[in-house]
């Protein structure tokens, strides 16, 4: 059945241009440029934790060359406590993080934009039982939920992904209810139910699809919130447990031998606001494409 | 006043949800409560069980949770699974630590956001404008733990100017306090220079000065009044931010507050404290939203229309 573009709600293709000279335009050639960077260095570090003849880069002790700084031989950014090379460390440390980041940040996402759609067209009692649901998770703070789901399956790495993931989440409940609210009442939605469309069609095609900009520009910068809580949950030793390398591990074990050498903590530290700063400033430069009106707030 | 009373039932809703979320899963824990005090292993069997009976952990999980609840109103929060010491004693003994310490960072955070935030937006453009963002967007960067381990590694490793940790004398209170407020501190700076300078441009204060009313009238009376009322709905977000870094800031520096004593009392398994500490941070929070509500349901009439939900 053939209805206009404007009423499906497609977007109308006056800006359709090719995929790939979108991606290298002058403004956008440096983002994309620094994503594979972060993408590839996270790629490499997710490897040589899966790889098991690969693992002794960054797990190979040696207790001759413990604290050793950084430029020393063999070790161009120094070691840790174990004599552990701290590059290879923080490469894979960046791995477990952008992993972590990525999947929180999809989990986040998803649940969100149930909940969200779900309470803002299902009718007043589904928008009641939501908004109960999100109140109640609003009221732990990342920290607060992680304590809970550590003393319920202990700390570990699920630990920190439900954590994060159950905090961020409600928060993006709550914006796209808010979008939904404005789109059901918009002449797509509603030519679409007079045409007998079942609701549930209706929130993947016609709402999921409308809030796809708000939901990429979120997720860069869930990203980015998801990689600092993982570092500050593993610092307070409620997160990733030793063997495994991510970015709080490395800050935590670091923070023991602060008044014997800074490179162990300051290092990760340092990577860790590169990281951030990058994703943050991605998320802006995305938001000034896709989100001009700027109904997304950081933060 | 009807829209308050109903927005502080609802929140005695969400805190009793939150209060069934947190103990079922606390009780429901593959570890349970039994494993943090007896080594189950080699405890004989009649031994746990007297235990467990002795101490209502058999019952089912609806009743130990009427038991606790209704220990909770009536004043008893139990005892410490691993010091036996009173909860409340516990709760009472770092309470006015984390009271003192996200109170010092909260005065911080608006006693220097604010004015400076205005004395930029005064000053738009100029030098000083510039070093104040520039300032305000490098602190908003750096994750507040990271800030608090440089902070640590500058001036007290290196400098011996301020102590690392403790809470002995007020120096003690020092890094803490600046650590924490940061973040919020750079956000208020932020709101408060765009809210000035939006509304230094708006109508009303055109006709203030066409009517000759004085500058530093309109300036200081009627922009600031108007400029300030993003800063509050910002304040009352930050409460909840606020609490959750004061957890982790106080662990890093050994603060003996709320934070502190929660991370603990995980760590060694002491579900009693663990329950206590976070259903009190949690119900503080929601509360905080709750009082945020109706006060913006004061200054703004447009928020009871549509019940604090934007």
């Amino acid at each position: 059945m053939a209805i206009a573009p404007a009423l499906t709600g497609q977007p109308v293709g006056h800006r359709e241009r090719g995929l790939l000279r979108t991606l290298t335009s002058r403004a956008n050639i440096a983002w994309v440029i620094g994503s594979l960077i972060l993408l590839s260095a996270g790629a490499v570090g997710v490897i040589i934790q899966v790889v098991p003849s690969l693992r002794h880069l960054y797990l190979n002790q040696d207790l001759e060359a413990t604290l050793k700084p950084p430029l020393s031989p063999h070790h161009l950014l120094g070691t840790d406590n174990l004599g552990r090379d701290l590059g290879w460390q923080l490469i894979a440390g960046l791995g477990t993080s952008l992993a972590i980041g990525i999947g929180v940040a999809l989990l986040s996402v998803v649940l969100g934009l149930i909940v969200g759609i779900f309470g803002g067209f299902f009718g007043r009692a589904a928008d009641a039982v939501a908004n109960v649901v999100v109140d109640v998770t609003w009221a732990f703070p990342a920290i607060l939920l992680a304590v809970v789901l550590a003393g319920w399956i202990g700390p570990s790495l699920t630990t920190v992904i439900l954590a994060l993931a159950l905090t961020n989440w409600a928060g993006f409940a709550r914006i796209v209810r808010g979008e939904v609210l404005s789109l059901r009442e918009r002449d797509f939605v509603n030519a679409a139910r007079v045409l007998g469309v079942p609701k549930v069609l209706i929130s993947v095609r016609h709402l999921a699809s409308n809030l796809v900009p708000v939901t990429i520009v979120l997720t860069v910068y869930f990203i980015a919130t998801s990689i600092i809580g993982e570092a500050g949950l593993t610092f307070l030793g409620l997160g990733i447990q030793p063997p495994m390398p991510s970015m709080g591990e490395t800050l935590s074990t670091g923070r023991e031998y602060i008044s014997e050498s800074w490179w162990p903590v300051i290092l990760p530290g340092v990577l860790l606001v590169i990281i951030v700063l990058f994703l943050n400033g991605l998320g802006d430069h995305l938001r000034g494409q896709l989100d001009p009106r700027g109904r997304v707030q950081r933060r | 006043m009807r829209f308050a009373l109903t927005r502080l039932g609802y929140a005695i809703i969400v805190i009793f949800l939150v209060s069934v979320v947190t103990f079922a899963a606390l009780h429901a824990s593959p570890g349970s409560v039994i494993s943090s005090v007896l080594n189950v292993t080699t405890t004989p069997h009649s031994v746990v069980v007297a235990y467990e009976r002795s101490h209502g952990l058999l019952d089912p999980l609806p009743v130990q949770y009427w038991h606790f609840i209704s220990g909770v109103l009536t004043g008893n929060l139990g005892t410490s699974l691993v010091s036996n010491l009173p909860v409340a004693q516990i709760v009472r003994n770092s309470i006015w630590y984390t009271a003192l310490l996200a109170g010092s960072a909260f005065l911080l955070t608006f006693g220097l956001g604010i004015p400076l935030g205005v004395a930029a937006a005064v000053t738009e453009g100029s030098w000083f404008d510039r070093v104040i963002r520039t300032v305000a967007s490098f602190v908003l960067a750096i994750p507040n733990f990271v800030l608090a381990i440089a902070a640590v590694l500058i001036l007290a490793v290196h400098l011996h100017v301020l102590p690392a940790g403790g809470a002995g004398s007020f120096s003690d209170l020092i890094m803490p306090a600046v650590v924490l407020a940061a973040e919020p501190w750079s956000l208020t700076v932020r709101v408060m220079r765009t809210s000035f300078l939006e509304h230094m441009s708006a109508d009303f204060t055109r006709t203030l000065r066409a009517r000759g009313v004085p500058e530093w009238r309109v300036v200081w009376l009627h922009v600031l009044r108007n400029a300030v009322g993003p800063v509050i709905s910002l304040g009352i977000l930050q409460i909840r931010n606020l609490l959750a870094y004061t957890l982790l800031i106080e662990v890093i520096f050994t603060w003996p507050g709320l934070g502190t004593q929660l991370v603990n009392s995980v760590l060694q398994r002491d579900y009693n404290v663990t329950l206590v500490l976070t259903l009190l941070l949690a119900t503080v929070i929601v509360l905080a939203a709750a009082l945020g509500d109706i006060l913006l349901s004061l200054v703004d009439p447009r928020v009871r229309v549509n019940g604090g939900n934007p």
